[in-house]
């Protein structure tokens, strides 16, 4: 998985409680989109989903990369093990996702691509 | 009837669909209810109250097992998601527009404010957000939330200073007058109190004299915070009509 240059990145260990530090990221990214509050709320529901995926995984960690993007953010997440992202997502996690993201795309190599658009 | 109900999931559904026996549909969304309660809690904290989403998201779950079409290759639980979800935003857009976020921190806004001011005395050193939170009662990540508010200038703090002679627009708002405001209107208060029944007038009390959040006085109560925010307005204009007949 590339990385943009102008992404906003970060590294975040399979630590339930950082789960904070991610959805606070995840809002800063949805706000730089000129997102509204619900919208920024859907992001962070989604990336607590994901998170919480990941953390079912027993992996130990993953990186999630955001692009703000004038109304439209892209994520990108991938865990350091290469273990797929939603490995240990529940019945639940993807009709969420699905519900919440505009797009939500797996990549052969288990990573995961969320857009979420205006 | 229910010892010949079908256990399982599809045919569950199939009988449903075949004789519209609502104690079968009740069966199916007895059974998927953990559903409404798990979507319920991921909308928290958008300034409604859980048991209000979890009315709505119960709701959707029974229209979801109405909809649901068993000889469809989805599982009920992709299906039913997406509605309840639905139902959930649809709800924050047509019924809360009023309790939205920005009016829940607005409301944070004073209590962490004054629990900022205590607590940087009393530490000596600026409090942590989990210390204010502590204090508060509110998460660290609405303190956090808060404080980044009024960074941005959604807030206004009433400590900025808003003129070039460096004046706050507290000091324009002035103190008040306890001296006034015991001659003027404990009058006017006392007799628009007499319209209110005792729980109105314990609202009253709590809101206004010991100046407590709405959030709070639902917790004391054992209701919604929705409840209270209505109780308010019914209050407001008894109180109002009285004032207005005298």
């Amino acid at each position: 998985m590339s990385i943009d240059k102008n992404a906003i990145s970060i590294e975040i260990p399979t630590v339930k409680d950082y789960s904070r530090i991610l959805r606070l990221t995840a809002a800063g990214a949805a706000d730089a989109c000129g997102f509204d509050i619900d919208m920024i709320e859907d992001v962070k529901v989604i990336v607590s989903e994901v998170f919480g995926s990941i953390l079912g995984t027993g992996g130990n960690g993953a990186v999630f990369s955001f692009l703000p993007n004038t109304g439209k953010l892209e994520i990108n997440i991938r865990t350091y093990n290469g273990e797929p992202v939603l490995k240990g997502a529940n019945e639940m996690t993807l009709p969420i996702l699905q519900a919440l993201a505009g797009s939500v795309e797996t990549s052969d190599v288990g990573g995961l691509k969320l857009v979420i658009e205006k | 009837m229910t010892e010949n109900i079908p256990v399982n999931e599809n045919s569950l559904f199939e009988e449903y669909k075949q004789t519209g026996n609502i104690e079968i549909r009740n069966i199916i969304v007895e059974k998927y209810y953990y559903m409404a309660k798990v979507l319920a809690n991921k909308f928290l904290n958008r300034g409604v109250e859980y048991d209000d989403l979890l009315q709505v998201a119960s709701l959707a779950l029974v229209k979801a097992a109405e909809r649901f079409e068993p000889s469809m290759e989805n599982k009920f639980s992709t299906f039913a998601t997406p509605t309840i979800i639905g139902e959930i935003k649809k709800y924050f857009r047509d019924k809360a527009s009023t309790i939205r976020m920005p009016r829940k921190y607005y409301e944070l806004y004073p209590s962490v404010k004054g629990a900022y001011e205590t607590l940087s005395q009393k530490l000596d050193k600026p409090p942590t957000p989990e210390e204010i939170a502590d204090m508060t009662g509110d998460t660290p990540e609405d303190v956090i939330q808060v404080l980044e508010m009024v960074r941005s200038g959604n807030i206004t703090s009433l400590d900025e200073e808003f003129d070039e002679e460096g004046y706050s627009r507290m000091e324009a708002i002035g103190d008040e007058d306890p001296a006034f405001d015991r001659l003027e209107t404990k009058d006017l208060y006392d007799r628009a109190l007499e319209a209110l029944d005792e729980n109105e007038k314990r609202v009253v009390e709590m809101r206004y004299r010991m100046g407590m959040s709405q959030k709070n006085i639902a917790d004391e109560f054992g209701v919604s915070q929705m409840y209270i925010s209505r109780l308010e307005k019914k209050i407001y204009h008894k109180m109002r009509k009285r004032l207005e007949s005298n």
